[in-house]
This record gives structure tokens, C-alpha cells and sequence, in this order.
């Protein structure tokens, strides 16, 4: 322990010099940047820093680079909470009961909220990687392809809870985004699907596109059809409503703790990290409450939890890349770019071989955590404040905000066409009473799902029974499936004794 | 009336700024008339290069290119601008150069799922849209193998998957890849069958490798040195004509008796239609841009093998990639279209 505390500290002492620091600070303010603008992500903003890294000591552009991907996930939540529109997957859960709480007038709370929840959880994920590694690493190597699968079930499990209102409904969501996530080519077969000829569909539909069209431009559709004005908290914003109360405060705090650790936990794992943390953090955050009717009204621990999860799921995604080499997402594939330029191949040696860089890099984390705060809090009245704008004039700022971060993507105009249809999609739903999240978790999941599957059909040669014979996926199905029977019986229990009673009343 | 007047101005105005503004090969006077064919002394380039580079930036493609093309500007004499294009697999960004302006001043950088795109899927452009221009690297893959396996080299591999065909499970980084492809060619070459299972990229394949969940990669040497090392993935063989200089002590495939050489390369191409003086001109700079010890030194750096060829050895070297993708397509029912 002492010779961490050691390393740590000479850590501190590459991370605090000034160039480091100023590289640092750039890093982290282009990350927050590109994190509030919808659509664009932290790989742009990567990539275009990249080449200007080429002159420096490896140290500094890895601590500029690195800097931009954690600190993307500080600013993703407050375009959701302002307006709700998520700036990326992971921003999603946390428009549910940020932007609500948003229209209640508590949005400078939730943006506090969000900061605080993402410094501390950023931190603790750190303090895991630092400690736990290579353990940990060596660890999520047991996860293969039928392990996800259950990941993946569980998620679809979860999915029915996410909406406050009926299963069935938040079901039927799911299916549509699953269906909208088959469109593109096939990981198996190499085949297109839904495709309609279009080149650029063969890479199927980003995911942003989808939540900021079902979000975003769907609530723009909305307000301006409501005849009477919603009016959004017009009234001046005191200075201590602008940051949590006490009970806001003492109802984030074990969210955080939870989320924090669950977000690194998912972190580890290939895949959509970040968005999947999230939503298993607003899972459980709805699950172990005590007013889970809150949720989806604008209850904090729906943005505490989910903010802080995708925090430390960062930590956690660079935990195999630093520990083992390995790149689970194209954030941290970036980050591995970034050290092969400069000559440094991570791998299972990385750790040992290149400490200084290894515990620089931890340091400035640290030291970026805290910029990031003080960055982020401040600025919450002022973010708050655009809430003051007046409807007519919000309402197309947030849609050229939208379009522009949709093109900013790919590039591509059928973005913009795709967004909008989203849009209306959303907008339609949204009258008919349907929740649109399970559908945006529904695109997420499904090529999981099916991918995952049929990987862990072709390794066990089509036996069915192949994902039950190992035992973390036997484990994690075993559990699923007899929590299916537990409910299953529950309701025929229920049925059964409705009808005695109605039966013991008539006769 | 003047608000009329005001109106037209600002259509007119908005007009004009449009077809200034309009991307595209710039309708600039044409500097030469009709070209006869003789070899006089052309005007090439007077502006700035593009190379498409149909990836996100930051890849192996990237790298490559960057380093190359940087420093290639002194000998071209004019500066190279980097565009990145990517979506469809490759297919968009290889799709815009095979419509560009045959003119010199639209490149593409790709791989080989230029091949394999034209071939087995549904795509914009066909093989003789282009013109292979330059290769500017070439990997050669390694097939590594993980500790828990019960073979260490590739005689008793090859013996395990003779025994038991369709059980030996060969990871890729997605079907119709240049990997996948690579894999097929390989349990062509040895007679066996493997079980090829698609991950989603490298990464996601290398790691259930790791984890002991398949049995086999082919994969980029570069990023599995530190494992090899380590000992945590066994190299079997690696699939070029000469050892790897990143892994001295594996065995190459031919030496064990296995005749397969499968290496994705890494090139420049240009749309078909350009003048073959043009061609040589950019032909020449990259030659010397590679020829240059400063290019040399930073691609081995980066780990990126110096292995460049010209315009016609290159050519050969893509038509090869097309008979053997077109054989292993019919073998194993690969089309898509």
C-alpha cells in the first residue's frame, strides 16, 4: 500500500508541471465542450487534438487526450437536463427525471447534482483502477461472448422496469428499437438489412441520432403543439435554488456510491459501456428506492445514479486498455492510438515497464477531476439561466443545436433526414401515451442481444445448452430465470386468490 | 419597391456565394487546353492534394497515411490534406474518390476491403474504378494461439483441427473482413476446417481469445507483441514470406510447410482515368517519401513495417488479392450482392 501512496506521489509530480497541467486543462475543456454539444463526441475532438500532440513527450498528449474522454461525460448531462436531449448514449437515463426536475425549476440542482455525482464517482473509479488492475482486468477476461449474453438478457429484464408505466408497453418499445437496431450490416453473415440500397445506412443508424430525433426534436414537436404554454420556470432563479438542498443532497448520496461502482464494474466489459452503465444504474436506483412512483418525475436519484455511472465507467474502460492492452470502445481505442504514435504499445508489461507514464496519467486524472468540477459548477447558473429564454425563440435554438450535432456526426445529410423522421416517430409515440426510453435502450440492446447470441451459438456448435454449462452465464441466466418463475408465480398466487374472494363474495 | 430590390439582391448575393462555396473540383480556367500526348512538362499539382481516407481518424490507416503523406509535401511541392470519410465499411469514402475527377488531386487510402467490397457486396464502384497508385505498407498477419490450449505449434494444431473439424474456433473482426478472409485462406492452405467466429473489431476478439473463449486470432503482430512476451498468447506462425523482424522467433508459414502468404497492405489509389504523367509524378514523390530515412524512422516508431511498392508492382499485388478473395467468395458462398 505504502509503495502505491509512493508511486502515486511521484505520479503527482509529472502530472503538476505546468505543461502538463496547461495540457490537462485543454484536454478536460475540450471534453466538456464537445460533452454539452449533442451529437459531436469526445473521438473528434480526439482525433483533431491528436495531430497536434505529434511534437510533445508522450506524457503530456496522452494527459490531453485522456483528458477530452472523461471529461465528455461531465458536460453530456446538461443538454439533457436543459432540454431534454442527450448528447450521447450515456446521457440518456439521465434526461428521464433530469429534464423533469428541470421543468419543477430544480434544474440548477440537477446539473449540480450530475457535476458532483460524476466528480466523486470519477474518482472512486480511479482509485479502483489504481489499485485493482490488473486483478480486475485479468478478471473481466473471463466474460466471453455467452457471459454478455446474459449481460444482455439482464438488460432486456431490466428494460421493463425503466418505464413507469405498464410492462407490456415499455416491452413493445423495446422491440421497435430493437428492430430499428437490426438496420445495417450483419455482424455474422456480413449482409446488409434494411438497408434500401443506401450506402450509408450499412453502418445502421447512430445511436445519438435516435435518442436526440426520440428526445430532443420530439419534444420540440411537442411543446409547440401544445396549445397551452408549458411555461418552463420563468420566474428569477434565486441564487439557492440554483444549487441542491439538503434533501436533494442526502438522497444523492448513495445513488453516487452505487453508481460508481456498478458504472466501473460495467466499464470493464466490451461493448457500450458508458450508456449500458446507465441504465443498469437508473435500474437499480428504481428498484432499491423507497417512492420508486417517483421515478420519471423527476426523482434525483434518477440523475445521481445514472451521472455518476457513466463517469466511472470511463475509469473502468481504461482499466483493461492500461492493464492488458486491450480497447474495448472506440473512446479508448483512441487513447491506444494515441500511445502507439508515440511509440508506446500498451500491454500486460505497460504498467511495470512505464510507470512514470502509467501514474502521471492516474495523477492528472485526478487533478482533472477536480478541474472538471470547478469548471462545471459555476457554470450551472449560467446553463440554468438558458431556461429562461422564451419558448418561441428556445425551441428552434434547440433544434438548430440538434440538426448541427446530427451532421456533425458523419458528416452526412441522410443524418439529418434520419433525425427527423426519429422525430416524428417519437413525437406520435409520445401522443399515444407510449415512453420513449425503453425504445432508445431497445436499439442498444438489440444488436447485443443478437449478436452475443449467435457468437455464443456458433462456439458451442448450436447446443442450447452451452451458455447454461459455463459458470458465470449459467449463473447470471440461473438467477434470471428463476426470478421469471418467482414473478410468474406471484401473479398466478394473486389470480388465483382474486377470483376466490370474488367467487367467496358472489356465492 | 426597395424592399423588392433588397430582396433580389440578397437572392442574387446568396446565389453566387452558393456556387462559390460548392465542393467539388473547383471550376477554376483550365490551365492546360487538350493535352497532346507527348511527354511536355505538366503543370502538376499547382494546389493542395486530397487523400480520403475512408476510416475515423486514428487508426493504423490514419497513422500510416499522415506519416507518409507529411512527408511526401516537400517532394510534391505542395501541401497534403488529410479528408476523413468514414461509413459503409470503407464503401463511402472508396465510392466518392471512383467519382471524383480523374485530376490527381483526389486519392484514396485503403486497405484491402477495397477488394472485397467491389466483389462480395453491394457497392458504387467496381474494381477497374481505380488506379493503384502506391502501397505504402504491407502487415503481415500472425496466428497466435492461447496458453490453455493443448498445442503449442502449429504441427499439432493443425493435427487437433485435422481430428476435429469445425471445433478449432479462429476469432475475426467481423465476417467478409480482411482477417476472416485471411483465416479462410489459411485453413485452405492447411486442409482443415476451423469454426470462424465474428467479434465486433479486434478487440472484442482479442480479448475473448485472452480469455480463453476461442482457440485462434490472425492478427496484427504490432499489437500483440507485449503478449507474446509476456506469454500470455502463443504465436504459431506468421503469414509472409519472410520472418517478421517484430517477432524473429516465429516460423513463418512456408517454412512449416503451409504455402499461404495473406498480409493486409495498405495503399494509395487513384481514379481510373488519370493521366499516367500525373501518376508518375505522385508515384515519384511518394517514392522518395518513403525512401527518406526521417519517413523510415517514424514509421518504425509507430510499429508500421517500411514495406512500399510502386504503381505497377502494387497493381499486381491487388489483382492477386482479387483472384484469391474471388476464389475463396465461390468456395464459401461469400457474396452478398
Amino acid at each position: 500500500m505504502t509503495d502505491v501512496l509512493h508511486l502515486l506521489l511521484n505520479g503527482f509530480a509529472v502530472a503538476l508541471t505546468p505543461g502538463n497541467l496547461l495540457a490537462c486543462f485543454v484536454g478536460v475543456l475540450m471534453g466538456t465542450i464537445t460533452g454539452i454539444l449533442p451529437g459531436l463526441g469526445p473521438i473528434g475532438a480526439m482525433a483533431l487534438l491528436m495531430s497536434a500532440t505529434y511534437g510533445m513527450p508522450t506524457s503530456t498528449a496522452l494527459i490531453m487526450i485522456a483528458g477530452i474522454y472523461y471529461g465528455a461525460y461531465y458536460g453530456g448531462s446538461t443538454t439533457s437536463i436543459l432540454m431534454n436531449l442527450p448528447g450521447e448514449a450515456a446521457s440518456v437515463m439521465t434526461c428521464l427525471d433530469g429534464y423533469q426536475m428541470a421543468r419543477k425549476g430544480r434544474a440548477g440542482a440537477a446539473l449540480a447534482i450530475a457535476a458532483i455525482g460524476s466528480f466523486l464517482a470519477g474518482t472512486v473509479g480511479l482509485v479502483l483502477l489504481m489499485l485493482f488492475s490488473p486483478p480486475l482486468a485479468k478478471a473481466a477476461l473471463s466474460f466471453g461472448p455467452p457471459e454478455y449474453f446474459g449481460l444482455a438478457v439482464l438488460g432486456l429484464f431490466l428494460l421493463s422496469n425503466i418505464s413507469g408505466k405498464s410492462a407490456l408497453e415499455a416491452t413493445l418499445m423495446s422491440l421497435v428499437g430493437m428492430a430499428i437496431g437490426t438496420i445495417g450490416t450483419d455482424v455474422v453473415s456480413g449482409s446488409s438489412r434494411f438497408t434500401l440500397g443506401i450506402t450509408e445506412l450499412t453502418t445502421g443508424i447512430d445511436f445519438p441520432l435516435v435518442a436526440m430525433g426520440a428526445f430532443g426534436v420530439a419534444e420540440v414537436l411537442s411543446v409547440i403543439t401544445e396549445k397551452t404554454q408549458d411555461a418552463v420556470q420563468l420566474q428569477s432563479v434565486r441564487f439557492r435554488d440554483l444549487y441542491p438542498n439538503k434533501e436533494e443532497m442526502r438522497r444523492s448520496a448513495m445513488p453516487i456510491v452505487r453508481g460508481s461502482f456498478l458504472g466501473f464494474l460495467v466499464g470493464l466489459m466490451p461493448g457500450p459501456a458508458a450508456s449500458l452503465s446507465s441504465f443498469f444504474s437508473y435500474a437499480l436506483e428504481k428498484k432499491v428506492s423507497k417512492h420508486p412512483e417517483e421515478f420519471g418525475t423527476g426523482a434525483v436519484e434518477g440523475v445521481a445514479g445514472p451521472e455518476s455511472a457513466n463517469n466511472a465507467a470511463t475509469a473502468g474502460a481504461m482499466t483493461p486498455l492500461l492493464a492488458l492492452g486491450l480497447a474495448f470502445s472506440p473512446g479508448t481505442a483512441m487513447l491506444m492510438s494515441g500511445l502507439m504514435i508515440h511509440g508506446v504499445t500498451p500491454g500486460p508489461l505497460f504498467i511495470k515497464d512505464h510507470a512514470p507514464l502509467f501514474w502521471g496519467l492516474i495523477a492528472s486524472m485526478y487533478v482533472g477531476n477536480v478541474l472538471l468540477l470547478v469548471l462545471n459548477l459555476p457554470l450551472v447558473g449560467v446553463f440554468a439561466s438558458i431556461l429562461k429564454t422564451p419558448v418561441n425563440i428556445l425551441m428552434p435554438l434547440i433544434l438548430v443545436i440538434t440538426l448541427t450535432g446530427a451532421y456533425a456526426i458523419n458528416l452526412q445529410l441522410l443524418d439529418l433526414a434520419l433525425v427527423m423522421i426519429m422525430g416524428v416517430v417519437g413525437f406520435f409515440l409520445r401522443r399515444a401515451g407510449l415512453d420513449v426510453a425503453p425504445l432508445a435502450v431497445g436499439v442498444v440492446i438489440g444488436p447485443m442481444l443478437e449478436s452475443t447470441w449467435r457468437q455464443t451459438m456458433m462456439m458451442g456448435n448450436g447446443s442450447l445448452l452451452y451458455p447454461l454449462e459455463r459458470p458465470i452465464s449459467g449463473a447470471i441466466l440461473g438467477v434470471l430465470g428463476l426470478a421469471v418463475v418467482v414473478m410468474m408465480a406471484r401473479k398466478v398466487i394473486a389470480y388465483m386468490k382474486g377470483r376466490r374472494e370474488a367467487a367467496g363474495q358472489v356465492g | 419597391m426597395f424592399k423588392r430590390v433588397f430582396a433580389a439582391g440578397i437572392a442574387a448575393s446568396l446565389v453566387l456565394t452558393l456556387t462559390a462555396c460548392s465542393t467539388g473540383a473547383p471550376s477554376t480556367s483550365a490551365k492546360q487546353p487538350a493535352q497532346p500526348t507527348q511527354e511536355k512538362k505538366i503543370d502538376f499539382p499547382t494546389k493542395s492534394v486530397t487523400i480520403i481516407v475512408p476510416l475515423n481518424p486514428g487508426g493504423a490507416m490514419d497513422t500510416t497515411t499522415r506519416i507518409i503523406a507529411k512527408n511526401a509535401e516537400k517532394y510534391l511541392g505542395q501541401s497534403i490534406v488529410l479528408d476523413y470519410k468514414p461509413g459503409g465499411g470503407s464503401a463511402i469514402g472508396q465510392a466518392q474518390v471512383a467519382k471524383a475527377r480523374p485530376d490527381g488531386y483526389t486519392l484514396l487510402a485503403s486497405g484491402p476491403s477495397l477488394v472485397s467490397n467491389y466483389l462480395l457486396k453491394k457497392v458504387d464502384f467496381k474494381g477497374d474504378s481505380f488506379i493503384p497508385l502506391f502501397k505504402m505498407t504491407q502487415d503481415t498477419d500472425v496466428i497466435v494461439g492461447q496458453p490453455k490450449a493443448p498445442y503449442n505449434n502449429l504441427k499439432t494444431m493443425i493435427e487437433q483441427a485435422k481430428q476435429n473439424p469445425g471445433k478449432v474456433r479462429v476469432g475475426n473482426s467481423g465476417t467478409l473482413g480482411s482477417d476472416h478472409l485471411s483465416s479462410l485462406a489459411f485453413q485452405d492452405a492447411a486442409g482443415i476446417q476451423l469454426n470462424h467466429i465474428p467479434f465486433d473489431g479486434a478487440g472484442p476478439a482479442r480479448a475473448a481469445l485472452l480469455g480463453g473463449h476461442i482457440e485462434l486470432m490472425d492478427a496484427n503482430p504490432a499489437e500483440l507483441v507485449e503478449h507474446i512476451k509476456q506469454g500470455t498468447l502463443v504465436p504459431l506462425a506468421v503469414l509472409s514470406d519472410k520472418r517478421n523482424p517484430l517477432l524473429p522467433d516465429v516460423p513463418t508459414a512456408k517454412e512449416q510447410g503451409i504455402d499461404v502468404v495473406m498480409g493486409p497492405w495498405r495503399g494509395l489509389f487513384l481514379p481510373a482515368g488519370t493521366p499516367p504523367e500525373i501518376v508518375k509524378i505522385l508515384e515519384t514523390a511518394f517514392l522518395k517519401s518513403l525512401q527518406d530515412p526521417d519517413t523510415q524512422k517514424q514509421l518504425t516508431e509507430a510499429a508500421i513495417p517500411v514495406d512500399y511498392a510502386g504503381s505497377e508492382e502494387f497493381a499486381k499485388i491487388v489483382k492477386g488479392f482479387e483472384q484469391s478473395y474471388t476464389a475463396l467468395a465461390q468456395k464459401y458462398n461469400l457474396v452478398t450482392k
